[in-house]
């Protein structure tokens, strides 16, 4: 086996498709400056130049228009991939990807197969303000019939776009801004992580923290803070929120019988919750305190960067609500309304 | 409508048996008459009622016991009970408990029920500054006792035949979690193992096994926890009580309030009045805090038929010594009788144990949670002692004060000795 190679997160994710493309002469790639302007964030450097303008195209403005085509085309047999320059402007083909993507295959009975990647950056970035700053993977998680990928680490990423691109079924591929000059270790050669398998990526026998995309370097990091207390957390990268691996998660807590959901977003019905029932339901009498999550705080992003950083869950707030669920720090007061935010 | 909820008559109380109603539906009721008497884990007591009304409905039959904070009956206001006669529910809680369902927080309870109608709810209130209520504890079935675990926790202690009830939870509010168990298990570790169905063999071999009262089981499973949980440390001093005898004999001769004094009764005056000076001692271990009673109440260790009861002698610090000598001799009374005002069990910061008219000269004693220290008093003995350059015959007797680790070292210890020695050497100033 040749050595691993150190690359960027925009690297791996631009090998997947440089090799799957070349592999596969029904892949192609569309988005709003994918192709001349070599990407938004440079994903897609040099991709217009090797594979020419009929796979690596530039659309207008129209994230309706560009994802309705995409679905067609995977429709009549074709495998697109779809950027969009963030995963806000997706916002305005939620239609697309709730009722068409997601709904054709079962509603025609499978005559038609969607074999589509629908990917770009997600959640928060920097002092984006509130409208470009959200993490919307638990929105399209919500919806039976679409896979929903978010990668944390150039390997995965990598591994994880060329599965998402071999699916026969639409795909949500949550990126990030601030990982897309991460660096990490890629193996050499073919590598394919598959879709719905959870990874530890940090052993631990006191706390179960589930996490997935950038959070898990805030996890990561927190672990580490714990550790020097003598708390050893495990930390689970989920890869994949749906399908969920509802069974390394529940096999991680009747473990450690404690269990923190860290998620980038808003809490209510968010794929914490999700977790939580499901830990509840399968590991209810391991449990030795009550499962919790950490999210963003139930508000609009706020511009101001200082506000940004309390929204979003930070290292020290997931070693705080770690030593909560440990019984080592009191829990602060809740706010008893319905949306209860965190 | 206000309601009568079963009060915590002690503080080990978790449930309570109604021995018999004095008062009958449709009864008028004034506050402070005897509605009913309560059979708690320590001891017979009389319930009294906090509003005043007409008793309308009782939920809980003589004979059956309903846990802490639980409706046991209804009164009605006089107006009210011209209109509207509410047929009397049967007593849901208790024949079928929902231990699923919490009880509902004071706060939580529907405003009708919680609003005693034309008496403000704060007067109302006010009348039961010692009934506290549990309402975590109110919906367990009858004769469980409830106790906070973590589901991970019960099954252990299931599997390893643990008696959570036995455990104190160290987890967030008192919770019992994993490590709690697995301190169970280790402290086992050592001990036979038990037997889990030993009565054949032990009847063939002319054992007999007695059941234990309601009193001894209380008191098996607190010092139990004692013994486990606080690390006891022991000190002891040597007390000449020469003048402390003849003081004692000249008050017994003066009569009145002092008719019926004992050396116990010298003892809970100078504890007392040593426990304001060392307040270390008059205090409690609650987690990551110590807590100093503002309160000086004495417990007296007293032998009963069914066991060992604690009765609380009150503010021994400020109360004159016959006053004292009053309120322990009545409170004995009543405790060997078994019966019990509200308060006599309660409140007790420290614990004085004697076996002073047995020939033990010293023992050491377990203490009595929450609180942090306890002081066993051996008999007075004549013995020879050093008085300057000569040997001269004495009477001395030895105390031991065992003390909770967690919260007092021996420093303090041996300052509440030789405050507690002064006094009893010197002991004119108990009675001035």
């Amino acid at each position: 086996m040749p050595e691993p190679r150190v690359v960027t997160f925009r690297e791996a994710l631009r090998e997947a498709m440089v090799e799957e493309m070349e592999r596969d002469p029904s892949i192609f790639l569309m988005g709003e400056e994918v192709g001349h302007y070599q990407g938004a964030y440079k994903v897609s450097e040099g991709m217009l130049a090797r594979f020419g303008e009929k796979r690596v195209i530039d659309t207008p403005i129209a994230e309706t228009g560009f994802a309705g085509v995409g679905i067609g085309a995977a429709m009549i047999g074709l495998r697109p991939i779809i950027e969009f320059m963030t995963w806000n402007f997706s916002l305005t083909a939620y239609d697309q990807l709730v009722n068409n993507a997601a709904k054709l295959r079962y509603m025609s009975n499978g005559q038609f197969t969607l074999p589509i990647v629908f990917r770009g950056p997600g959640g928060a970035a920097h002092a984006l303000a509130a409208q470009h700053s959200q993490a919307l993977e638990s929105l399209y998680a919500h919806v039976p019939g679409l896979k929903v990928v978010v990668p944390a680490t150039p390997a995965d990423a990598k591994g994880l776009l060329k599965a998402a691109i071999r699916d026969d079924n639409p795909v949500v591929f949550v990126e990030s801004e601030v990982m897309y000059a991460l660096k990490g270790e890629v193996p050499a050669g073919e590598h394919v992580v598959p879709l719905g398998l959870a990874d530890v990526k940090r052993p631990g026998r006191d706390v179960t923290v589930v996490t997935w995309a950038k959070m898990l370097h805030a996890s990561l990091k927190a672990a580490e803070e714990l550790a020097r207390d003598g708390i050893e957390v495990e930390v689970l990268d989920l890869r994949t929120i749906r399908p969920l691996d509802g069974e390394a998660i529940v096999d991680s807590v009747r473990r450690t019988g404690r269990c923190l959901v860290v998620q980038e977003g808003w809490p209510f019905a968010g794929v914490a919750a999700e977790v939580i029932t499901l830990v509840v339901r399968e590991a209810f009498d391991e449990l030795d305190a009550p499962p919790d999550r950490l999210t963003s705080v139930d508000v609009p992003m706020p511009y101001a960067t200082n506000l940004e950083t309390l929204v979003i869950p930070s290292p020290d707030r997931v070693v705080a609500a770690v030593r909560r669920l440990l019984g080592l720090e009191e829990a602060p007061v809740r706010p008893a309304a319905a949306g209860g935010t965190r | 409508m206000p309601d009568v909820t079963m009060p915590k008559l002690s503080d080990t109380m978790e449930e309570g048996k109604i021995l018999r109603w004095l008062k009958q539906p449709g009864d008028r009721v004034a506050i402070g008459d005897v509605l009913a008497e309560v059979e708690t884990d320590k001891a017979n007591m009389e319930l009294e009622a906090f509003d005043e009304g007409v008793l309308s409905e009782v939920r809980v039959k003589e004979g059956e016991s309903a846990p802490v904070g639980a409706v046991i009956a209804v009164l009605a206001s006089a107006e009210q009970r011209k209109g509207t006669s509410r047929p009397a529910a049967p007593a849901e809680s208790q024949k079928k408990p929902e231990p699923a369902k919490p009880a509902p927080r004071p706060a939580e309870v529907p405003s009708g029920a919680a609003r005693g109608e034309g008496r403000p709810e704060a007067a109302r209130e006010s009348w039961r500054p010692t009934v506290v209520r549990r309402p975590e504890a109110a919906a367990e079935a009858e004769g469980a006792e409830h106790v906070k675990a973590s589901p991970r926790a019960r099954r252990l202690a299931r599997e390893h035949q643990i008696d959570l009830a036995s455990l104190t939870g160290t987890g967030p509010g008192g919770r019992v979690v994993e490590k709690d168990i697995e301190a169970a298990i280790a402290a086992r570790g050592a001990a036979p193992k038990r037997e889990p169905a030993p009565a054949p063999e032990a009847s063939r071999r002319g054992d007999r096994r007695l059941e234990l009262s309601r009193v001894r089981r209380t008191t098996a499973k607190r010092m139990g926890e004692s013994k486990r949980e606080v690390p006891h440390f022991y000190a002891s001093a040597d007390i000449r009580m020469d003048e402390a005898v003849r003081l004692k004999e000249a008050l017994a001769g003066l009569g009145g309030e002092f008719e019926g004094i004992t050396f116990t009764h010298l003892v809970l005056k100078a504890a007392g009045v040593a426990l304001t000076r060392v307040p270390e001692v008059n205090a409690s271990y609650d987690g990551d805090a110590m807590v100093l009673h503002d309160t000086v109440h004495v417990g007296v260790a007293t032998a009963v038929e069914q066991g060992l009861i604690v009765p609380v002698i009150h503010d021994c610090d400020r109360e004159p010594l016959g006053a004292i000598v009053q309120r322990a001799r009545a409170v004995v009374e009543r405790a060997r009788a078994g019966r019990f005002a509200a308060d006599d069990l309660s409140g007790g910061t420290f614990t004085i144990s004697n076996l002073g008219m047995y020939p033990v000269s010293q023992f050491a004693a377990v203490i009595n949670p929450p609180q942090a220290a306890i002081l066993a008093v051996g008999a007075i003995r004549a013995v020879p002692v050093v008085d300057g350059d000569r040997v001269v015959p004495g009477r001395v007797m030895t105390v031991t004060l065992s003390c909770d680790h967690r919260i007092i070292d021996g420093v303090i210890a041996g300052r509440f000795l030789a405050e507690l020695r002064g006094l009893l050497e010197r002991p004119l100033a108990l009675v001035v």
